[in-house]
């Protein structure tokens, strides 16, 4: 098997192993992220993909370390550039996010200060891991709204959030994000908010970004159409699982676990033309009582009883599923 | 999570079990009521009774046996009176008057809500300015120059209460019920040959109840404070039946001379009393708040 | 933003014409001034002549018609009691009371928010719980009896502090003043304790329940993903977001906390306008009640309109938009 990354193939600059992060709650403990493994080259775009309550926002928050209480990262380890993330102090923590790894979120109104200017809140980020004056910290977070392509960024320092459309607000809580040179952005549904046509335009400027500053990215969605547009390498999550990875055109092409194949046959662009649409029946199980085995196998066809006990991850590194039947009549990978 | 799941009543039950204090806090309310119901049962003097009172056992500190041949066990004020019972029956008549206050403008008050967001426009508009107008005005002076135009009296106190006080309810039901109004359901009910009434007790109504539960408790203890409030600034009730505040009033001035149990006993049951209601409605409001329920 | 101001102006000078009618109907409508006045051994003529002094054989249109072309004139009338002009009577007072209730919410909030901030950052923690139960009792306890209670420690029991009055005061700007004398401030705290205890609470609780939903929020996230340090996100972020119901209260409060003053004032004999207005509904003193509810009436609405213009300031999503 080739290096997973399609541009290097040197150590991972994020090493994610057997992550696991549980809620703690009233009704019993959510397994939120079970077991989550995978690594992350410089430069390299990953697609994280699910539906909602699959786990992948958490695993997201876990990667930064800002899992909301009553949940906690209980085991597995997380590295950045060999540095271990899990168990590090807060203030060890803390110096690490923002600079090294960043996070964008869904809905920039929601996450920019509605009451600070965008000048402000850029100079909030740069002061808290550089001592910049107040004229180089403007000079940084102009050259950061530049670069995300927002014009007359001098200028726009001084305007508050709502006077931007919401793709330029994107583009601000992007720039934020990169306001240090950061190695890795995890962006959780950055785009959905979005209307479809500013979706293109900012995930391929995204792109080009991650590309000309070596960022790589970790990019969640529920919607895998944005996302193969996007990733070098798709990871498919499941009830807080990664039920599938692989290269982009490999998973789209021949996926292997029934439940990957279903999510495309709901895309309208895989559909064959003149049929419906197909859904996956049933629903995402609850992560509080999963099912025995396969959490898959309620919604699968190909359930067996061998599918009451659960499917490993398939050994080969970069190419993987977890499953007792997977689809191997498509194009060999 | 709308939906009409397991009864939103037994929900809140389970729930309010949870916190230790306010579930204390809800017993004393209950022990405070039963003590106050049964005041002339336990109370060892009937403190409206002035032929059974003597000057020589005028603030007498407590403990003092007095010529009943019983210890005065929180002493007694300046007529001779047993502090304990006067408590008790103190607390009646602070509780008749809260409880009472708080049922009368619980009714007005979302009445008029619900006629205001049942009935848009200028309706609506007209009612709910005056409404919130009366809300930035402070109760206390609206209580304080009612009383005075009212007179002395029960009724005129609760009157005056009242007055003080139905804005709230009226601002919570109107903002439940508008926000239950503008529901599908309902513009549903209202295109069906439903009466008006029916959608009200059956869809509106429950709906803005918690949120009115809530108030009402707030109101109640806030009622009972206003009220012990006017009577100790000598506009309250009559002296013949001492609420709560009024004994307070009486023993203010004895405080300086070191006859502090006049005032001090009222007034520790006075706040026990509002804080234990206080610390329920608190609790209540915490649960019901959704925005920290996620 | 100016248009805007202009309606907002217009409507407080709506309200105040409609709550002078209900004030002057509602006050008419208490007892019989004539008890008051004149005394029961008095000749028919006296009372003829009292009556008409003070306008009382006219109709109460005419009465109110009278009232309001004198008030736009700066007169208020004349107190039944003291007998003496109602405006330098009030005015007389008003600058011991504006001083008290100033200092009470002033403290309040400065004390009340950070306290609400923590207890709401750290909603779990025992601190947080101690400041929740200091702030129901603060809410809970009558202010009358808080007072009693802080004079039978501070002043009777240990002596350190007095029990009433103002102490000595300071002329400053024309008017005297307690907080520039230190024998004025140990007059000035207790009664800006008592009075200052409920707000406390209020602001403690507003600052609470804000700080807990921003805690929560998407813009909390995104500060921390950046590497804010908490402290950072409390002072900048949070405080910013949670400061307009705040403002909003501070003023509300700030109204309201002058009708408390009625028992504060009261129980600390402190000379103000709230011992004046006790006085004059106990004696039936009309004109002191009328120019007094009036004037409060008048402080709420210029009040509310500063909360606006502030709002204004605060929330840049309002300053265009609102002017519609």
């Amino acid at each position: 098997m080739s290096g997973a990354s399609p541009t290097t193939s040197d150590a991972p600059i994020l090493e994610v192993s057997d992550l696991t992060t549980q809620f703690h709650t009233r009704a019993g403990v959510v397994k939120a992220v079970d077991g989550v493994s995978f690594s992350l080259h410089k430069g390299e775009i990953i697609g994280l993909v699910g539906e909602s309550g699959s786990g992948k926002s958490v695993t997201g928050f876990s990667l930064i370390g800002l899992v909301d209480p009553p949940g906690r990262v209980v085991s597995g380890s997380v590295k950045l550039d060999g540095q271990e993330l899990v168990g590090l102090s807060p203030a060890a923590l803390r110096k690490v996010r923002g600079a090294r790894i960043a996070m964008v979120f869904q809905d920039p109104m929601m996450t920019l200060n509605p009451v600070l200017t965008i000048g402000q809140q850029m100079q909030l980020a740069l002061n808290a891991h550089e001592k910049l004056s107040k004229s180089a910290a403007r000079a940084r977070s102009t050259d950061a709204l530049t670069r995300v392509g927002i014009p007359d960024a001098e200028a726009r320092l001084d305007a508050y959030p709502h006077q931007f459309s919401g793709g330029m607000r994107q583009r601000v809580a992007i720039a934020i994000a990169l306001l240090h040179g950061t190695r890795v952005i995890v962006a959780d549904e950055p785009t959905t908010a979005l209307d479809v046509s500013i979706q293109a335009q900012i995930l391929s400027e995204m792109r080009e970004l991650a590309r000309e500053m070596g960022t790589a990215l970790v990019w969640i969605s529920h919607d895998l159409s944005t996302v193969s547009a996007l990733a070098d390498r798709i990871l498919v999550m499941y009830a807080g699982r990664i039920v599938e990875e692989g290269p982009t055109a490999q998973v789209l092409r021949a996926p292997r676990h029934p439940y990957t194949a279903g999510l495309l046959r709901s895309l309208p662009a895989m559909a064959e033309p003149g049929t419906d649409l197909e859904q996956i029946p049933g629903t995402t199980p609850s992560l509080l009582n999963l099912p025995q085995g396969c959490p898959f196998r309620p919604r699968c066809d190909r359930a067996t009883d061998l599918c009451s006990e659960a499917p490993p991850m398939t050994p080969e590194t970069g190419r993987g599923y977890r499953c007792h039947h997977p689809l191997l009549d498509g194009t060999p990978a | 999570m709308t939906d009409k799941a397991v009864s939103p009543w037994r929900n809140l039950w389970v729930r309010f079990r949870e916190d230790r204090i306010a579930l204390a806090a809800l017993v004393v309310v209950g022990i405070i009521l039963l003590l106050a119901l049964f005041a002339p049962f336990i109370a060892p003097q009937d403190p409206y009774d002035l032929s059974g009172l003597s000057l020589r056992d005028a603030r007498r500190p407590p403990g003092w046996v007095g010529s009943g041949g019983y210890v005065h066990w929180l002493g007694t004020d300046a007529q001779g009176r047993d502090l304990l019972s006067a408590i008790l029956y103190g607390l009646g008549v602070s509780i008749q008057i809260g409880i009472f206050a708080g049922a009368v403008g619980l009714v007005i008050g979302t009445t008029i809500g619900i006629l205001a967001a049942y009935h848009r426009g200028w309706f609506e508009t007209v009612l709910m300015r005056i409404i919130d107008l009366q809300l930035s005005f402070p109760p206390i002076l609206l209580a304080l120059v009612l009383v005075a135009a009212l007179g002395q009296g029960k009724a005129q106190l609760i009157a005056a209460l009242v007055a003080a006080q139905y804005a709230y309810f009226a601002r919570t039901a109107f903002g439940a019920a508008s926000a239950e109004r503008s529901k599908d359901y309902i513009e549903a009910a209202r295109a069906t040959p439903l009466s008006n009434t029916r959608i009200v007790f059956r869809h509106i109504l429950p709906n803005a109840m918690p949120a009115l539960i809530v108030v009402a408790t707030v109101q109640v203890a806030y009622a009972i404070a206003l009220e012990s409030t006017l009577s100790f600034l000598g506009l309250g009730l009559p002296v013949t039946e001492p609420s709560l505040g009024m004994l307070i009033s009486n023993g203010v001035k004895y405080m300086m001379s070191g006859r502090y149990w006049i005032s001090v006993y009222p007034g520790i049951a006075l706040i026990i009393l509002i804080v234990a209601i206080n610390l329920v409605g608190d609790h209540v409001r915490d649960i019901l708040n959704p925005r920290l329920n996620r | 933003m100016s248009s805007f101001l202009l309606k907002r102006l217009l409507q407080g000078v709506v309200i105040m014409a409609a709550m002078s009618v209900i004030v002057f109907a509602g006050v008419y409508a208490i007892g019989n001034p004539l008890d008051v006045l004149i005394p029961p051994e008095a000749t028919q003529d006296v009372r003829e002549r009292t009556i008409a002094r003070f306008g009382l054989d006219k109709s109460l249109v005419e009465q109110y018609f009278l009232f309001i072309s004198n008030l736009l004139k700066g007169d208020l009338g004349l107190s039944y009691i003291y007998n003496e002009p109602v405006l330098s009577l009030i005015g007389n007072r008003l600058p011991a009371t504006l001083e008290l209730v100033l200092t009470a919410v002033l403290g309040a909030t400065l004390i009340g928010v950070p306290l609400g901030i923590y207890a709401g950052y750290k909603p779990h923690g025992f601190a947080a719980r101690a400041i929740m139960a200091i702030s129901i009792l603060g809410f809970s306890v009558p202010t009358f009896w808080v007072g009693l209670i802080l004079i039978l420690t501070f002043a009777v029991s240990l002596g350190w502090l007095p029990s009433g009055g103002r102490g000595e005061t300071v002329e400053f700007l024309g008017i005297e003043w307690s907080v520039l004398t230190l024998n004025g401030w140990s007059h000035l705290v207790l009664p800006a304790i008592n009075l200052a205890l409920f707000k406390l609470a209020i602001m403690v609780r507003l600052a609470r329940a804000g700080t807990r939903e921003v805690m929560l929020s998407d813009t909390v996230k995104f500060a921390r993903a950046a590497g804010l340090s908490e402290m950072t996100i409390l002072s900048r972020h949070v405080l910013k977001l949670i400061s307009i119901p705040i403002v909003t209260v501070f003023g509300l409060e700030l109204a309201s906390t002058l009708a408390f003053a009625v028992v504060t004032e009261t129980i600390f004999s402190w000379p103000g306008v709230g011992k004046l207005i006790i006085d004059s509904i106990k004696n039936l003193d009309r004109p002191v009640m009328v120019a007094y509810l009036i004037l409060t009436a008048g402080l709420f609405v210029t009040i509310n309109l500063c909360v606006d213009i502030a709002y204004a300031l605060l929330d840049p999503r309002l300053r265009r938009g609102r002017a519609e």
